[in-house]
């Protein structure tokens, strides 16, 4: 049985914690997969609720670019594919 | 080494039809009994020699094999009547659900239907398997609401099921002759759509009529040693199986009443039941006679003592012993001490050469019984030879060259040392034999900590690689020297504890100095072979003269003791307590060696000897310098007694009065909070706010002692000497004993528990002052009073039970983190993957550093540099 899925209430992508979530264009998806040589189900995955997409217009199937700060490298890029 | 004959491309699953089990049958199995007087195995019996053999000697009467040779036949019973399995219930009551009570079609209306129908011949025509499993998950959530069918418009009341496995059908009992009959209807398209293959698992096939009976092979009874036998579990509830639905059939037949039979009926379904798992919720457990369950089909799979974990992801093994341990640190890092008896019974394969045929001839001669020894010659293509005083001359008459003699352990030998629980790599190391009297397996004490070892009764397991390739890789890979750097944090797991710790501190100390007599003595004794250094030696030496004499002579290193209070700017070599550790091509000029330089994961020191020399040098240097650490104690002797607890009268009373303010302190809060005095913090309330003040204003007191303490003493009391090196203890324990032992926290906060409002019953309710709570006043030299000593057993208790219940829970999280992580590797594009090729981690760790090639985490990139200018 699928889960249901609890749409969020609140907007938790301004807060300090919380990295910025960029939906990536046809363009960029392709060029991802192809840095990878993978397919999108190689991908790790994120929720279409997860909270940090609140209000985002996003479909199954899209990548979210996460951009992470980090101690060593000042930021990392991180892609989820949207389910 | 045999090559593969049959490759295995895929494995199908499926039911076994009626048909089925008849044709793999062997033998149809007519009675319960299985000898007769004589003791043969009866034929119809449970034990008949056409479903294979299990006694040497005797032949299978089906493909007329011998003892493992023959793999075991299946054979049948008819069943009187059917009965459900167990473990396809869930899905008999899918089957039912889904389709009418009436004409069994599947409970969809034919619009709907040919949709779903096309789109899942679709999917299955294009290979898509997974999207037409989901379609069947979509159809079976469709098909199960209809309240009437829409082919029939029978109504169509809810199944369910009455455990442990009987369907209720409009709370009828269905008997499995009626769910065997409805199943039969299902057609094979209708399977199909509910997700399951009739070609491979047509419904009914899941209600028994045939009963598969296991080969005897796979149940073989055990021959007690007074000639008894004693059945496996599964022959006799197969026993019990065969007996009941014989009854079953004699009553049928009879024309029995039908509750007679029903019971009957029911007991089948029991046996059968518990045939295939005796652990099912609301069955009692068949027992044994003794009153143990018995372990049937599911029980051999499941759990831990399973066929999975217990059988096949776990192996046992030979030339392996296991003893208790204890400390040596006389013996090298990389050695085990092996007792005697246990050398003489693990035995290192030796093949014959013409050049170390008359060395061996040695062992063969002295034989099992003397040490060093030989148990074994092996010849190639015959058997093991065991050597015995009968055997012994014709096996030396017959050794050639290219045969094999399995001698006992020797000195150097190398073997493979291992501690449960094995969490690490550093779990499991190499070690080099070292033979010695007693029984116990002795190892140094500086590796206890890769280990986690002590020796309050621990036990290790030691094996011996019985092939060169296996003793070269133990070598390589496995060897003490080459896990001297743990892999999590690039930090040193070996390095000097305890004694060597307080040993090299004291050495190493400014005031140190010895006549040139003993400075040397005391180097030889170690191994020290500097002659060129020792030579330079003036009439007195000091203490830093003499760790100089080990160092490499091209060594430099700048580095800080324990003791370094990290002041703002640092004086360097001036430093006022001598903390900066300064060496200059080998020379130690400045600073106190201790635990901050050569310690256990502390050890910078260690780490950059390691990091310029072979891991063999390395250990070389480390061994030395921790016995120059015991030897500096042996030489000026170190012990602790109570007067080093003593706290000097002066600092006693200030401390006491400290301690006194301190108490009045938390008594005039108490006092401020009864007037609505206290201001809470923010997110806490008044009663919590007041707890931490006063927890903070005991803590404040605490510290202040610890200090008094710490300046107090001379520095050559030999506790303080032990808590500064970091050799053990620390300055609170000392405070503890001497001074106070302070407040006693139960999860953090002050004791609460107890009676109503107060922890004891000689206090007033709500008494917050401090000795109501749990602070100690007194030190454990002083001694506590009752109350004292009864918060103090409540604290040590609740550590106790931390413990001993976090070890288990944490025992479980590893396994299961284990079992995740455990085929994560890192691609040559540097991404993290798992065995699907699925990514985990875009760069590892998102920095890409390699945290065993880095110190704690960080690469010191400064360090670097200077280094290579240096060198340039």
């Amino acid at each position: 049985m699928a889960k249901k899925i609890i749409i969020p209430q609140v907007d938790v992508s301004s807060h300090r914690l919380v990295p910025k979530h960029i939906r990536l264009t046809d363009d960029e998806k392709k060029v991802v997969l192809d840095k990878y040589n993978i397919a999108l189900s190689q991908l790790p995955r994120i929720s279409r609720a997860d909270p940090a997409l609140f209000e985002m217009e996003i479909n199954p199937g899209d990548i979210i670019k996460i951009i992470r700060p980090s101690v060593a490298r000042g930021e990392v890029d991180y892609f989820r594919v949207v389910i | 080494m045999r090559g593969v004959y049959k490759n295995i491309k895929t494995i199908k699953f499926s039911l076994m039809s009626p048909q089925q089990i008849k044709k793999y049958a062997a033998a149809k199995i007519v009675t319960a009994e299985i000898y007769d007087k004589e003791g043969y195995p009866v034929d119809g019996g449970l034990m008949d020699t056409r479903l294979g053999v299990i006694d040497p000697g005797l032949r299978c009467k089906t493909c007329s094999g011998k003892l493992k040779e023959c793999i075991g036949h299946f054979g049948y019973i008819d069943l009187a009547r059917p009965v459900i399995h167990i473990k396809y219930l869930k899905a008999v009551q899918i089957f039912l659900q889904h389709t009418c009570d009436e004409c069994s079609r599947l409970l969809l209306d034919d619009e709907l239907y040919l949709e779903q129908k096309t789109k899942y011949d679709k999917f299955i025509s294009e290979g898509k398997y997974n999207s037409a499993k989901a379609l069947s998950a979509l159809i079976r959530k469709k098909a199960k609401t209809a309240k009437k069918c829409p082919h029939c418009k029978a109504p169509q009341p809810a199944i369910k099921i009455e455990k442990p496995s009987t369907f209720l059908h409009d709370n009828k009992r269905l008997s499995p002759i009626e769910v065997r009959a409805r199943l039969e209807k299902i057609s094979d398209d209708d399977c199909r759509l509910i997700g399951v293959n009739p070609e491979f698992a047509r419904p009914e096939w899941m209600i028994l009529s045939l009963f598969a009976i296991p080969p005897v092979t796979m149940r073989p009874s055990i021959t007690l040693e007074s000639g008894e036998r004693s059945e496996d579990d599964l022959t006799h509830k197969l026993g019990d199986i065969v007996r009941i639905n014989q009854r079953l059939f004699e009553n049928i037949n009879a024309g029995a009443p039908e509750i007679i039979i029903e019971d009957l009926w029911d007991l089948l379904q029991y046996h059968v039941t518990t045939f295939f798992d005796n652990g099912i919720a609301q069955v009692p457990p068949a027992r044994h006679r003794s009153g143990q369950p018995l372990k049937t089909i599911t029980e051999r799979i499941k759990s831990k003592e399973g066929r999975f974990r217990h059988n096949l992801a776990g192996k046992r093994v030979n030339y392996a012993g296991r003893t208790v341990i204890s400390g040596d640190p006389k013996i090298g890092f990389n050695e085990v001490g092996v007792p005697k008896e246990i050398c003489m019974e693990l035995t290192v394969p030796e093949r014959i050469t013409e050049w170390n045929i008359e060395w061996l001839k040695e062992f063969i001669k002295r034989g099992p019984k003397d040490y060093p020894g030989a148990n074994y010659v092996i010849v190639e293509g015959s058997k093991k030879k065991k050597i015995t005083p009968e055997t012994q001359e014709v096996i030396l008459d017959e050794l050639l060259p290219g045969q094999v003699v399995e001698r006992h352990l020797i000195n150097g030998d190398v073997c493979i040392f291992n501690r449960q629980p094995s969490l690490h790599r550093m779990s499991i190391m190499c070690h080099k034999v070292k033979v010695l009297p007693g029984k116990s397996f002795r190892l140094n004490p500086a590796v206890c900590n890769p280990y986690n070892a002590d020796f309050d009764g621990d036990e290790m397991n030691l094996h011996v690689p019985q092939t060169e390739e296996a003793r070269a890789e133990a070598e390589m890979l496995m060897e003490v020297g080459t896990q001297i750097i743990g892999p999590k944090d690039g930090l040193n797991v070996i390095g000097c504890t305890q004694d060597a710790i307080t040993g090299n501190f004291l050495l190493t100390r400014k005031k140190t100095r010895m006549p040139k007599e003993e400075a040397i003595q005391m180097l030889l004794k170690v191994g020290v072979d500097n002659y060129p250094k020792m030579a330079k030696f003036k009439k007195e030496v000091t203490g830093k003269e003499v760790f100089s004499a080990l160092l490499p002579d091209d060594f430099n290193f700048v580095g800080f003791s324990k003791t370094c209070l990290k002041c703002n700017e640092c004086k360097k070599r001036k430093c006022d307590y001598d903390a900066y550790v300064f060496i200059e091509k080998g020379n130690l000029l400045t600073g106190k060696i201790d635990k901050g330089t050569i310690g256990e994961s502390n050890g910078s020191l260690l780490r950059d000897i390691h990091r310029l020399n072979s891991a063999e040098i390395t250990m070389d240097y480390f061994g030395k310098i921790f016995k120059l650490g015991l030897a500096s104690l042996e030489k000026r002797g170190f012990t602790v007694t109570t007067s080093d607890a003593d706290i000097p009268d002066a600092i006693l009373t200030k401390a006491k009065s400290a301690i006194k303010k301190s108490m009045v302190d938390v008594d005039e809060l108490v006092a401020q909070s009864k007037k609505n005095k206290i201001k809470p913090f923010s997110g806490k309330t008044i009663e919590e706010t007041l707890e931490l003040m006063i927890l903070q204003k005991l803590n404040e007191a605490r510290n202040k002692i610890g200090e008094m303490v710490s300046k107090s003493t001379t520095s050559d009391n030999n506790m303080i000497i032990m808590a500064r090196s970091g050799g053990r203890g620390n300055i609170l324990n000392l405070a503890q004993t001497g001074v106070l032992v302070g407040q006693q926290a139960l999860r953090g906060k002050r004791i609460e528990k107890g009676y109503r409002n107060r922890t004891l019953s000689l206090f007033q309710e709500h008494d917050k002052s401090a000795e109501a709570r749990g602070f100690v006043r007194h030190s454990y030299k002083q001694g506590l009073n009752p109350v004292e000593f009864f918060f103090h057993a409540m604290t040590g208790r609740d550590s106790l039970m931390d413990t001993a219940l976090r070890t288990p829970k944490s025992g479980y999280l590893y396994r299961r983190l284990a079992n995740a992580l455990q085929d994560l590797k890192v691609e040559y594009d540097q991404t993290v993957r798992d065995a699907n090729k699925t990514i985990i981690q875009f760069t590892y760790g998102d920095d890409n550093i390699d945290v065993s090639k880095s110190e704690n985490g960080t690469i010191d990139v400064k360090k670097i540099i200077n280094e290579v200018q240096e060198g340039a």
